[in-house]
């Protein structure tokens, strides 16, 4: 019975966090298996956007009606995709600004729904069953050169956070004109609030992008820490477990519990690489001449994204 | 029931336990653990953005906007050869009605001459029928005449001749004439 306990006390978190691959002498990790992942989701970003790209392109005139349609089912998803961000979502908020902040968008988006959904692979624990054998030690130092989700580690959201702010700012910066934007932090509110409104807007301006970092990160982990628990509990905790009486029901439910999770996580990978790139528009869209777009709409949704 | 309970209560100090180490592995790194992939972040989404702004994006953007105005395109061509077709229907139904119209007019026109027709023919048949009723009338009539003609001067020769052999002597011409003019005279009479 105390098995049980024992087991299912293994740390979960061991299992979704970014594991180091390289070390030096002071401690500072040089190179994680997060970095890995990015490295890999950005070179299937490179090269999905190349091929879908190609199949997106108008063909060649010789080629008839069929030169208008998009040659793979998968870059006509993907095509599917950019072309609803662009026009339901994007340039509702941003309108004439869209053609020129897409490419940035699009990125972002991609990026981080690489990143979610490469994190879903299992290739920690795959690469913990080779490396079990091939490199021992390596597992037990829990080294690792690949898996975990690169968007579960909070200097990676921190990382794209900052990036959006960049953008946000130098967007406004470069609607309004650098007057426009100091004299945007004042709310067009009466003088004698300025004390007050400044500060908080000044803030807002920092809070923002930390909110989109924190989100991601957060909303990565949460998940993945309860995958890991339910495996926890299936396995230690249910198939393996020395009592097969309570194990078997438990690892079944168990089981049944992490396939669930998994379809949610699935579909929250897609949710959050939404959520970021649709917030860093709607803080690009704050940032504009008033009454150019529903601005009070646009305050009303990112006061939603803050909370 | 009381084992099932216990058991319950382990795995539920088992989850406590499990969670309970899971915030003490804070999954927010230490900066010497995750700098390195914050600034990674950072590289490799500029460099990516970079390319793909470059060679991907535009190629998709051009793909879609191109697709747009073809669609767009045929759009209008469908709608403008759908008003070309509604014309060409009005003006079908309109010269169809006309020719309608006409084709009625021209049929009651016929009709009218069929009549009209009809009625100088009847009535020149009638005429004809009349005419030719009354030359029969009179070639009866004259045919009458000339047969009782020739049976009166018949009858009077036979009469002559019988008178004469009668009487036994001749019955001169003009007691013949005399004779024959009374019975026509008679005829006359009674005829009339």
């Amino acid at each position: 019975m105390m098995s049980t306990v024992t087991l299912a006390a293994g740390n979960p978190v061991q299992h979704v966090i970014n594991h180091a691959t390289v070390v030096n002498e002071d401690g500072w990790w040089i190179w994680s298996s997060a970095q890995t992942n990015m490295l890999i989701s950005a070179a299937i970003l490179l090269f999905g956007g190349l091929f879908v790209a190609k199949a997106v392109s108008t063909g060649q005139e010789s080629e008839g009606h069929a030169r208008w349609v998009t040659g793979n089912r998968f870059a006509h998803m993907i095509e599917v995709i950019c072309g609803y961000l662009r026009e339901n979502t994007v340039r509702p908020l941003i309108g004439k600004r869209t053609d020129a902040m897409m490419p940035f968008l699009w990125t972002l988006f991609f990026f981080i729904l690489i990143n979610n959904v490469l994190g879903l692979i299992p290739l920690l624990d795959l690469q913990n069953i080779i490396a079990g054998k091939m490199a021992p030690e390596m597992v037990a130092e829990h080294k690792a050169f690949i898996g975990g989700t690169a968007t579960q580690s909070l200097y990676v959201t921190a990382g794209l956070a900052i990036i959006s702010a960049v953008v946000i700012n130098g967007a406004g910066i470069k609607e309004l004109g650098l007057g426009g934007y100091i004299k945007h932090l004042t709310a067009e509110a009466p003088i004698f609030v300025w004390p007050i409104i400044i500060p908080i807007e000044i803030l807002g301006t920092f809070i923002k992008p930390i909110a989109l970092a924190i989100r991601l990160f957060a909303n990565m982990t949460a998940g993945h820490i309860l995958v890991a628990v339910l495996l926890g509990f299936a396995s230690t905790d249910g198939f393996f477990s020395d009592n097969a009486v309570v194990g078997i029901p438990v690892g079944i439910v168990s089981s049944l519990g992490v396939i669930a999770i998994y379809f949610l996580e699935l579909f929250v990978a897609f949710l959050q690489a939404f959520v970021f790139m649709f917030l860093t528009t709607v803080f690009i869209s704050l940032l504009e001449h008033h009454g150019d777009h529903d601005h009070e709409t646009a305050h009303e949704i990112a006061e939603a994204g803050l909370a | 029931m009381n084992r099932l309970a216990f058991l319950t209560v382990l795995n539920v100090l088992a989850f406590a336990t499990a969670v309970a180490e899971a915030a003490e592995a804070n999954p927010i790194a230490a900066p010497k653990e995750g700098m390195a992939a914050g600034i990674t972040a950072i590289v490799l989404f500029l460099i990516v953005f970079g390319i793909t702004a470059t060679v991907v994006w535009p190629k998709i953007v051009k793909g879609l906007d191109e697709r747009n105005e073809k669609i767009k395109g045929e759009i209008a061509a469908a709608e403008s050869a759908r008003q070309q077709a509604k014309e060409a229907l009005d003006e079908y139904e309109k010269n169809l009605a006309e020719a309608r119209a006409q084709a009625q007019q021209m049929l009651e026109e016929t009709k009218s001459q069929q009549h009209e027709l009809a009625a100088q023919l009847k009535s020149q048949a009638d005429a004809e029928l009349s005419e030719m009723r009354e030359k029969a009338k009179a070639d009866i009539e004259a045919a009458k005449k000339q047969a009782l003609n020739e049976l009166y001067n018949e009858s009077v020769n036979l009469a002559t001749v019988m008178a004469g052999k009668i009487l036994q002597r001749e019955v001169s011409v003009n007691d013949e004439q005399r004779l024959m003019e009374e019975s026509l005279a008679e005829l006359k009479t009674v005829n009339s």
